[in-house]
């Protein structure tokens, strides 16, 4: 017989061959359809055609002998003794009530090891497979655990040749006994084997379907806590298999607590086991907001965080990466992300070779960059998002301004960090660049604007702007057509420049007053338009108050400048001055006069202030509760007097006097004002610009004994 | 009818203020006058426990010395120091107030309070 003639030692070969292959495959994340386990075994079929087709001369004869010889085969390789030479014995192996068979399977492995040697040079299965498949089938359910066992086993080697593997697809009863078994044995041998024998049939499309139906899901979940790392790697391969191509597969993998017995998988070391893992939580978790705070609740945050701190493997490292920005966008999630070192963890992969690693780790980052305000350690990625602001990529340039501009929000120690390395020079060039792309130009604005007031280097970012030839860039921004929020981050931002007294020329010869105030009444007069509606005006999200509010408040620094005052009182804008002063808005009523107070040092000016009939409100404003209105309100007041008589002086004085002792003894140092009881005239040195944030009153009553009193 | 009425409210309004005379005791090289004072419009009216009003900034007194001369003159704990020797006492920081109570040149302070319990009591009546 054919058979015979192979040679064992080389089918023993084969099959120790096939053994080793068991944990080479890919992870398949891409794709598990293209991965095909196949090679090897075509390789042994092609040898095997090779030698017996020249045999046989007529080709349907040769199937029908080749069958025969095949059934003659198996059986002597497996029942031996009942052998007859030439006997036709098609029948008796498919008898299901045959205990022979059974007892012959359970024959010593020697025997068995035979049975599959040869198995494996079979070239066509699959008649074989589907007249066994029926037997296989009832042997898995079988009493005994060894009778499982070995029938595992043996349908495990059918899954590994395409034509067998069809069969055993096409058969849901053969795989829902493979999944009951899997899921009822204790032998932890058999569970390895059905789980690779699910994950062999999860290449296919049909098999995928057919573990899907028939609850391989729950099952490969639970084999998610097996202390077996073979069980394991089969069962996350397959889920993964099943996530990726198959429908409804998310939804029963979420019913089955996939979630919460995958995230404690993260602590595993092999790389590439994490990869899959992590790949089957973004899965999950993309655009479904539960299964984001089931993550979270089992500690997917710090996992996923100490897997970006310790590993290299890039293609761990993206998959991460992806479920990190996935969880970036949930608010319960970010917090926890940041706190758990996060930041600190994506910005170590800004600088790689692998491009979308990098625009993950950026994406992820500007998403939690306003969680993180309050995070330290965070000065080598301050450094390295300012090196990349000289990237010409749209996306990175966003990322890298859109996560600066919160970084350095309200915090004096990011916003010195990054103007002392060049951060003000970067970001001008990225606004340079940036041209009409609102989503690179505001937040590179913002930071600049950032860097430009509170914190110890704030005139050296000022005066660097100029250097670097910003103002005009700057200047620019304000001019048609408006992207309000550019413009209100611009006008902030120019306020800023105005404070260092060299940039009041320069932001004079940009041509930044025009603009202010052209836009200062188009924004009035927005406001005033809707003003009987109780609506507040909103345009591409910024309400018109808040650009009045701005560009008064630029005016009123520009106006500190003697020849920028006369420019602004120039361009009639007394009256409009004036007319904010009865703002409903508190800050618009503190600009306003603080800019008013700037331009009453110029005669002709305090002159038209008076004619505008300024004093009315501003006499109300003396009393009011803020500081810095009722200082401006005084000074106004004090400056537009200077011409009248006296009875009129002296009663602004009794006003200003009362007003003034209103205010704390600490603000009152910020007003340099000398005061004269016995003439009553206060006499203004000068005024230094108040807080920009509210002080609240000094909470103190103090009391005191009138007691102690030395007599001299 | 009105014109009773307009009377009865003038005696209440006078009624409603006290007139305290302190004579300063000699002690040794100090003049006291036994009693402590808070408020003041540079100080947190909010934290007045005497006040009715809680943005009145007004000067109260917050403790009398048992057997000084300020309660020997009937002044009493929870008084708002409304004059003192003619000087206005409603609009003035604390520093101010404690100032005027304490010229060198003075021997007596001559104090006009705005009490409580006679707010009460005229209110009571009138009911």
């Amino acid at each position: 017989m054919m058979s015979m003639q192979m040679n064992e030692a080389e089918g023993s070969v084969k099959v120790a061959e096939w053994q080793q292959t068991y944990y080479a495959h890919d992870s398949g994340i891409q794709s598990g359809a293209t991965t095909m386990r196949d090679d090897e075994g075509t390789e042994y079929s092609a040898k095997k055609y090779a030698v017996t087709t020249t045999l046989v001369e007529n080709p349907t004869e040769m199937e029908a002998q080749y069958t025969l010889t095949r059934a003659q085969r198996v059986r002597a390789a497996m029942f031996p003794e009942t052998l007859v030479e030439g006997e036709a014995v098609l029948s008796t192996q498919t008898d299901p009530g045959q205990q022979t068979n059974v007892q012959r399977l359970a024959e010593p492995s020697q025997l068995l090891k035979t049975a599959i040697v040869h198995l494996i040079n079979y070239q066509d299965d699959a008649e074989l497979a589907t007249r066994a498949v029926p037997e296989l089938t009832k042997l898995l359910a079988d009493d005994d655990a060894v009778v499982v066992n070995k029938a595992a086993m043996i349908v495990n080697q059918l899954t590994r040749k395409e034509a067998s593997r069809r069969v055993l697809m096409q058969s849901p009863q053969m795989v829902a006994a493979v999944v009951r078994a899997m899921q009822n044995t204790g032998d932890m041998e058999t569970a390895r084997c059905a789980a690779s024998i699910l994950h062999s049939l999860s290449h296919q499309r049909e098999g995928l379907l057919a573990i899907f139906k028939s609850g391989g899901i729950p099952a490969l979940v639970r084999m998610l806590s097996s202390p077996m790392e073979s069980v394991l790697f089969y069962a996350i391969t397959t889920l993964h298999n099943l996530l990726l191509h198959q429908e409804g597969a998310k939804m029963a993998v979420r019913l089955a607590d996939g979630l919460q017995r995958m995230v404690p998988l993260l602590k595993k070391s092999n790389p590439k086991f994490l990869a899959i893992t992590t790949d089957c939580l973004q899965l999950l978790s993309y655009g479904n907001q539960e299964s984001k705070l089931i993550i979270l609740a089992n500690g997917g945050p710090e996992g996923l965080v100490f897997i970006m701190r310790n590993y290299n493997y890039e293609k761990l490292l993206w998959t991460t990466s992806r479920v990190l920005k996935v969880l970036s966008v949930c608010p319960s999630n970010k917090p926890a992300i940041v706190e758990a070192g996060g930041m600190q963890a994506l910005g170590q992969h800004l600088t790689g070779s692998s491009q979308r690693l990098t625009q993950n780790c950026l994406w992820t980052l500007r998403n939690l960059s306003d969680a993180a305000t309050k995070q330290e350690g965070l000065d080598g990625l301050l450094q390295v998002l300012v090196g990349q602001l000289g990237s010409d990529d749209v996306n990175m340039l966003t990322c890298a301004t859109g996560i600066l501009s919160n970084l350095t929000c309200n915090n004096s120690r990011n916003k010195t960090l990054v103007t002392q390395c060049g951060g003000v020079e970067a970001l001008i060039h990225a606004v340079l660049r940036a041209g009409e792309k609102e989503d690179v130009a505001e937040p590179a604005v913002c930071a600049l604007r950032h860097l430009t007031s509170r914190h110890q280097d704030a005139e050296l970012a000022q005066n660097a702007v100029r250097l670097h030839y910003g103002i005009p860039a700057i200047v620019k921004l304000l001019g048609q057509p408006h992207y309000w929020p550019v413009v209100k981050a611009t006008v902030g931002l120019i306020r800023n420049l105005a404070l260092c007294p060299v940039n009041q020329a320069p932001l004079r010869d940009a041509g930044a007053i025009p603009r202010l105030v052209n836009l200062l009444l188009k924004a009035h007069q927005d406001t005033q338009r809707h003003a009987s509606s109780s609506q507040q005006t909103y345009q591409d999200g910024v309400r018109m108050e808040e650009i009045v509010e701005g560009c008064t408040g630029a005016l009123h620094i520009l106006a500190r400048d003697p020849v920028n005052r006369g420019e602004i009182a120039s361009m009639q804008t007394i009256p409009l001055f004036v007319q904010l002063l009865y703002s409903y808005v508190e800050n618009v009523k503190r600009v306003s006069a603080g800019v008013l107070c700037e331009l009453a040092l110029d005669k002709q000016s305090a002159e038209m202030i008076d004619a505008e009939g300024a004093s009315a409100p501003l006499m109300e404003l003396l009393h009011s509760n803020n500081e810095g209105i009722a200082t401006y309100a005084a000074a106004v007041l004090f400056r537009i007097s200077e011409d009248k008589s006296s009875d009129y002086r002296k009663r602004v004085s009794v006003e200003l006097t009362h007003s003034l002792f209103k205010h704390d003894p600490a603000a009152w140092e910020m007003v340099m004002f000398e005061h004269d009881f016995k003439t009553g005239i206060p006499n203004a040195l000068s005024i230094s610009e108040p807080h920009t944030s509210p002080q609240a009153p000094k909470a103190h009553w103090i009391i005191t004994t009138i007691e102690a009193h030395r007599l001299d | 009818m009105s014109s009773f009425l307009s009377q009865l409210h003038f005696q209440l309004s006078c009624a409603l203020q006290q007139r305290i005379e302190i004579c300063k005791l000699r002690q040794g090289e100090h003049l006291i006058l036994g009693f402590s004072i808070g408020g003041g419009i540079d100080q947190d009216p909010g934290q007045n426990p005497f006040s009715e009003d809680k943005s009145d900034k007004g000067i109260y007194v917050t403790r009398v010395t048992p057997g000084g001369p300020a309660e020997v003159a009937g002044l009493m704990m929870g008084d708002k120091v409304m004059q003192v020797n003619g000087w206005d006492m409603t609009m003035v920081t604390h520093d101010q107030a404690r100032k005027r109570l304490t010229k060198k040149n003075e021997d007596i302070v001559r104090l006009l309070v705005t009490r409580k319990s006679l707010e009460q009591a005229v209110r009571h009546s009138m009911m």
